[in-house]
């Protein structure tokens, strides 16, 4: 298997095979951690950024993952924690229906300013796909900010913009998602 | 009135025209909205709605702007209910020279519970704000399970700043092991995990600056948190960091004015261990006057914990490499204390694993950060002598 940080390389000079097992990597180590997060804090929160961070760390030290590639990380790993949680909220749903299974929390500031529960995921979700296509360049700030769990400080880094400018990005773009939820 | 893709385009070219405007401004612009786009006035007007000022937020950079601010919350008080930005106050919890920290509740629908630490107005200089900044993105990257994660950072429309971290319900870590009652090797166990977690945060190129026994907590699952972590260099512009920090736990080179450093760590680590084994101090006092402590923080050297412990099965089990690697961390010059964290943490280990066969050998082999100390006997001869003097001393006095 390829490293991560040759994939990032390759990814970023457009080869799409390596997007797709970037993707794959990742959501893999994501996913892990997300279920064993949930399972030993037997809680139901579910925090993005903490996740993001410690499958960085973890790629790091596994020496997959060069530093000098976190920027091209963080964004990539914003889109797969997106994945990953929506993921894990449709099988919450799903368990639901048959029974048990306890309500899934994000504990990103998305799910306290919109809606919570699965359903608010999910939601949510569909309002950043039409966000997508209404205005691409918003929907990836957001979705770093309330999938990913970044801070502006951190997206305007990975983004190469000013925190000012990512500030308003996600002030807009959260607008814009309430419109499109509503 | 869910907005549809295309719609939502329009949207976002209206908003950027709208947004920048103060709120009479944006009712004149909504009142004059072109006709095409007349269906969606009743969109806009509600997010307009939710839209606060994003270029107030933004004033924050600017140094007068925040000297105009440090003015106007000269003295300031806060008290149980008030709103801090998006947080209302439930309880105080400490005051510190630098900061008072609240419990505080998010006003979001979440209700999240947090500490908020609310810098005093006198800490509020012009270089706190880019402090924050700065610190603010090194800290977000340490993400350790043993650490109070930071959560958020802002100004309040007052011009208070806060700091938003996890809220950590737990025990200081001297108090678990009294009430617990841990013996000697719990206590040792429990203190690994703490340099561990240092160990952690210098391997990512910060310095805590305020380790004690207030900032080092057991959750109720027995797991150690470190709390404020960074958090002094924040508040602080003094690089030493003693200002903030308890001068129980200063490093002689904070006495001196030095700035702190990794090993300004794993000496007031040295400190809380000693506190944990030995049951008080390294240092004691006569007086209550600072420049006495200064004095015996650059001068003194504390007997081994082993020597001042009231518990004769305790003090077994510290003699030898134990005091000495107390000792070693405690040492005046940095240069003779552990060079890092992990080494300090190497040696605590393998006590901890040693300690049954060790005392079967009778001698200390195998402590690498100890050097000759633990080997050369001629050294703990001229140790017992001093600590004989010192006790004759204190007999004496």
């Amino acid at each position: 298997m390829a490293t991560i940080t040759l994939l990032l390389q390759r990814n970023t000079a457009g080869d799409a095979a390596a997007r797709n097992e970037l993707f794959a990597t990742a959501y893999d180590a994501l996913k892990r951690l997300a279920r064993a997060r949930l399972r030993d804090a037997g809680s139901d929160e579910l925090d993005a950024t903490s996740l993001v961070h410690e499958s960085y760390l973890r790629f790091v030290n596994g020496g997959q993952l060069r530093a000098e590639d976190r920027r091209a990380f963080f964004s990539y790993a914003s889109h797969v924690m997106r994945s990953v949680i929506v993921d894990t909220a449709r099988e919450r749903l799903a368990e639901r229906r048959g029974g048990g299974a306890a309500h899934l929390t994000l504990t990103t500031q998305i799910a306290e300013d919109l809606v919570q529960g699965e359903d608010g995921i999910l939601r949510i979700h569909e309002a950043l796909q039409v966000l997508e296509q209404a205005d691409p360049r918003l929907a990836r700030v957001v979705e770093m900010r309330y999938f990913g769990g970044y801070t502006e400080l951190e997206i305007a880094e990975a983004l190469d913009v000013a925190d000012r400018t990512v500030r308003r990005d996600c002030e807009k773009g959260l607008l814009l998602l309430r419109a499109a939820l509503a | 009135m869910a907005l549809t893709a295309s719609q939502l385009a329009v949207v976002s070219r209206l908003l950027d025209e709208a947004l920048p405007l103060d709120d009479a401004a944006r009712g004149r612009w909504l009142a004059s909205l072109p006709k095409e786009h007349e269906t969606l006035r009743p969109a806009l007007q509600e997010l307009l709605r939710h839209a606060t000022s994003v270029d107030a937020a933004d004033a924050s950079a600017d140094p007068l702007w925040q000297l105009e601010r440090q003015l106007r919350t000269e003295a300031k008080i806060h008290h149980v209910g008030e709103l801090v930005g998006p947080y209302r106050l439930v309880s105080e919890r400490t005051r510190s020279a630098l900061a008072s920290t609240w419990i505080a509740e998010s006003t979001d629908i979440g209700h999240r519970t947090v500490e908020l630490k609310l810098p005093h107005a006198d800490v509020i200089d012009a270089g706190l704000g880019q402090r924050i900044v700065r610190e603010r993105a090194r800290l977000a990257a340490l993400g350790h399970p043993s650490l109070s994660r930071l959560y958020d950072t802002g100004w309040t429309e007052g011009g208070q700043p806060f700091i938003a971290v996890e809220h950590v319900d737990g025990t200081a870590l001297d108090q678990w092991c009294r009430e617990k009652r841990l013996d000697v090797r719990d206590r040792v166990r429990l203190f690994l995990d703490t340099v561990r977690a240092v160990a952690n945060i210098h391997a990512h190129g910060v310095v805590h600056r305020d380790i004690q026994p207030a900032t080092v907590v057991v959750t109720d699952a027995g797991k150690i948190k470190l709390l404020d972590v960074g958090l002094v260099k924040i508040l602080s512009s003094n690089p030493t960091g003693v200002a903030g920090a308890d001068p129980k736990h200063a490093a002689p080179e904070q006495i001196r004015g030095e700035p702190a450093s990794f090993s300004t760590d794993i000496y007031a680590l040295g400190v809380v261990l000693y506190e944990l084994l030995g049951g008080r101090a390294p240092y004691v006092l006569m007086t209550r006057e600072g420049r006495e402590l200064e004095d015996a923080i650059l001068h003194q050297d504390p007997p081994g914990p082993s020597r001042i412990t009231k518990d004769p099965r305790a003090a077994a089990a510290m003699r030898g490499p134990l005091d000495a690697i107390v000792l070693k961390a405690l040492a005046k010059e940095p240069a003779q204390r552990y060079e890092t964290a992990a080494a300090f943490a190497a040696d605590l280990d393998r006590y901890l694993s040693s300690q049954g066969a060790e005392a079967q050998r009778g001698d200390g082999d195998g402590f690498a950060g100890l050097g000759s100390m633990v080997r050369n006997p001629a050294m703990w001869v001229g140790v017992a002598i001093a600590v004989v003097v010192v006790a004759v001393g204190f007999l004496v006095w």
